[in-house]
């Protein structure tokens, strides 16, 4: 009598064990199906800084229509750009941006995408910040180019 | 650069069968009923739509089938009839949009017949009539003549047309001899409007999308109408464009998808019905539209039933002189106040901010602000930042871009929604072409309302000056909100609920006896009826 509750006991607890481990594993692979990721790369092109990057599930099929939001930061910590884009069929989005004047040296960018249904992926990268010239000290620059360059002619 | 007046009143393509009344009459008849209707137009909007009139003093008149008529509501003004400039300048013209039918929504604004290297601003480019839009083009290049401008009204139920006349002076210049106008009539149906909201998203696309759906929130088995226009950059309408209209639900599965293309005027509208089992929670429409190689995509929120998340969007984006009268042209120097009105129609979001970036004709960033504030369930929030031009501003086209989000994005926050909205600087010698300025009435709307209390936070940094100011700042507010800035130029503006003076560089807000004091050398402010702002300096 005694052994065969023991042996119940124990089928049940195995029973049971299984079918939690079973229900786990299935809500673990709908959290992770919704899962959102982002990879993102970036680039300078002609003064601009240009961040690229694609968003995809958990199974790595691209996500389209997820809202990207884009935030750079300098060296300090201060906002010095923000964005909001979206990804195409392909799940690829393009935010390109200048930095403010004076702006110089490395920054972080931070990206996070969002879509109803899925888990915020987030991410983030370094960047060097495309350094812009005051106008005033563009025009010094040039000015001062132009002469350099007559003076020579002259000197030939 | 001047102004030459014409025979003002416009002619419609297909004109009304004659009624014995002379085209004089009609004009003042239209203007007497629309001097009458536009208080109680505007008593009854719940858009806080920045208003003003000039009875009297509009030359373009369009409207349905010529005159005034009354199955059709929407009417539409332009003045001056016709501006010449020379080639470089720049032309301005006031849009008076009005409509008997309060019940019809949105109204939009699009252009046509732009010539080349000429770029049209509208200030607003839509609103719930009765509204004044300032219509600024911006010339660069352009071959002397004349060009007819044609400026498109609609809402999803009917669209009026008036026309103007640009002209570049030089050799090749010809007197323009007639301005015309036609109005069409669109679907009629019987939907309610309540209240709307709108989005434009552009970034890296050529073409802008502009478009509401007729309420902010729904009921299961609630009919939805989405509506909108397409254009260039510039504001050019785009016929023919093809629209493909996708709405998912807060599962994510797409519950609705429609393809259309615009019309002559660059609209489009769809209707779909939710069905009686649909989920509750915040809906995304996602619109994308093509035309010849070129796209544009944007995307909006609705609720249907209660959203467990919030939903919170921008309203509208407007862009004024410090006095708070919609302007497109700002001077080197001169103040720019940029108002951002925020609804929430989703769950309480205790800690919202709103991000406020401009940037200048060589896409560089001259100002970037965020206000941390709370959006309560069903309310509306205007936040004011006002930013001072540099001496040596750049010259040219500026961009304010406004965001909302749940936080910062760098703390794992993402942006709701976006706005976007254009000025003009330009060299305080230069002279501008049109000044109309009358009475200015700012409204701040509360959808519902309550007492509560919410906490505020602002970090501004003014890039200008490179200086970083940040504040701590503590004000009850009620309905009437005092304000004192501190700037070189001093100001004062005075309207129903607020007044401003400016003295030198500090920023306070006071409201019902408390008083708080900030420096901010261009600092937001936020209105609302009531609430706690404070400010802290990072």
């Amino acid at each position: 009598m005694k052994i065969s509750s023991v042996k119940s006991v124990a089928t049940l607890s195995i029973l049971l064990a299984l079918v939690l481990v079973s229900s786990t594993s299935s809500l673990y692979s709908v959290r992770a199906q919704n899962q959102l990721s982002v990879s993102i790369q970036v680039a300078n092109e002609s003064g601009y800084t240009v961040v690229t990057g694609t968003v995809t599930d958990a199974s790595h099929i691209p996500v389209q229509g997820a809202a990207v939001s884009v935030q750079a930061v300098d060296s300090s910590g201060k906002a010095v750009h923000f964005e909001l884009v979206y990804t195409d069929q392909n799940g690829a989005f393009t935010d390109r941006f200048k930095t403010p004047e004076g702006v110089t040296g490395e920054g972080n960018i931070f990206v996070s995408a969002s879509k109803p249904g899925y888990e915020n992926g987030v991410a983030q990268t370094a960047f060097t910040a495309v350094p812009e010239f005051p106008t005033a000290f563009a025009a010094i620059i040039t000015s001062i180019s132009v002469a350099f360059l007559m003076l020579r002619r002259r000197k030939g | 650069m001047f102004h030459e007046r014409k025979s003002n009143v416009l002619e419609p393509r297909n004109p009304a069968p004659s009624n014995g009344f002379s085209k004089k009459t009609l004009v003042s008849v239209a203007l007497l009923i629309f001097t009458i209707l536009m208080p109680v137009a505007t008593a009854l909007q719940t858009h806080p739509v920045s208003t003003y009139l000039q009875a009297g003093k509009y030359s373009s008149i369009a409207n349905q089938g010529g005159g005034v008529n009354k199955n059709s509501g929407l009417m539409l003004l332009a003045e001056p009839a016709v501006v010449s400039i020379e080639a470089g300048d720049k032309a301005e013209y006031t849009i008076l949009v009005s409509n008997t039918k309060s019940n019809e929504g949105i109204v939009y604004l699009t252009l046509g017949g732009l010539p080349e290297n000429t770029i049209g601003i509208f200030t607003p480019n839509m609103g719930i009539p009765n509204f004044v839009s300032r219509l600024t083009i911006v010339t660069e290049d352009v071959k002397p003549g004349s060009y007819e401008l044609t400026i498109n009204a609609m809402n999803r139920k009917q669209s009026q047309t008036a026309s103007v006349a640009l002209t570049i002076k030089g050799a090749e210049t010809t007197s323009t001899e007639t301005t015309t106008s036609t109005g069409s009539t669109q679907t009629t149906t019987s939907t309610e409007t309540t209240t709307s909201t709108s989005t434009t998203t552009t970034e890296d696309h050529n073409l802008r999308i502009t478009f509401s759906t007729d309420k902010l929130s729904y009921e299961t088995g609630e009919p939805v109408a989405i509506e909108g226009v397409v254009t260039d950059s510039s504001q050019n309408s785009m016929n023919g464009a093809s629209v493909s209209i996708q709405v998912e639900n807060p599962l994510g599965s797409t519950t609705h998808i429609f393809q259309t293309s615009t019309d002559v005027q660059g609209f489009f509208n769809d209707t779909f019905t939710l069905p009686d089992n649909a989920a509750d929670g915040t809906y995304i429409t996602s619109i994308s539209a093509v035309y010849q190689g070129d796209s544009g995509l944007a995307h909006s929120t609705f609720v249907v039933g209660q959203s467990t998340t919030p939903a919170v969007s921008i309203l509208s984006l407007n862009i004024t002189a410090n006095n708070g009268v919609p302007t497109t042209t700002f001077k080197q120097g001169q103040e720019v106040l940029l108002s951002v009105q925020v609804t929430n129609q989703g769950a309480d979001l205790e800690k919202g901010m709103v991000w406020l970036e401009i940037d200048n004709p060589l896409d560089v960033p001259v100002y970037i602000t965020l206000l941390s504030t709370g959006f309560s369930h069903d309310k509306a929030v205007t936040v004011e930042f006002h930013f001072f031009l540099a001496e040596n501003a750049v010259v040219g086209v500026y961009s304010a871009n406004a965001y909302v989000s749940n936080g910062y994005i760098s703390q794992g926050g993402v942006f709701f929604d976006k706005e976007q909205g254009q000025f003009i600087v330009e060299t305080t010698s230069t002279n501008t072409t049109t000044t109309t300025t009358t009475t200015i009435e700012s409204t701040t709307t509360n959808q519902t309302t309550s007492t509560t209390t919410e906490t505020t936070e602002t970090i501004t940094t003014t890039i200008t000056n490179t200086t970083v100011t940040t504040t701590t700042n503590t004000t009850t507010t009620s309905e009437t909100i005092t304000q004192t800035t501190s700037a070189t130029t001093n100001t004062t503006q005075t309207n129903e609920t607020t007044t401003t003076t400016s003295t030198s560089n500090q920023t306070s807000l006071t409201e019902t006896g408390t008083t708080s004091g900030s420096s901010l050398a261009s600092g937001p402010i936020m209105r609302e009826k009531e609430f706690t702002w404070r400010s802290d300096l990072q």
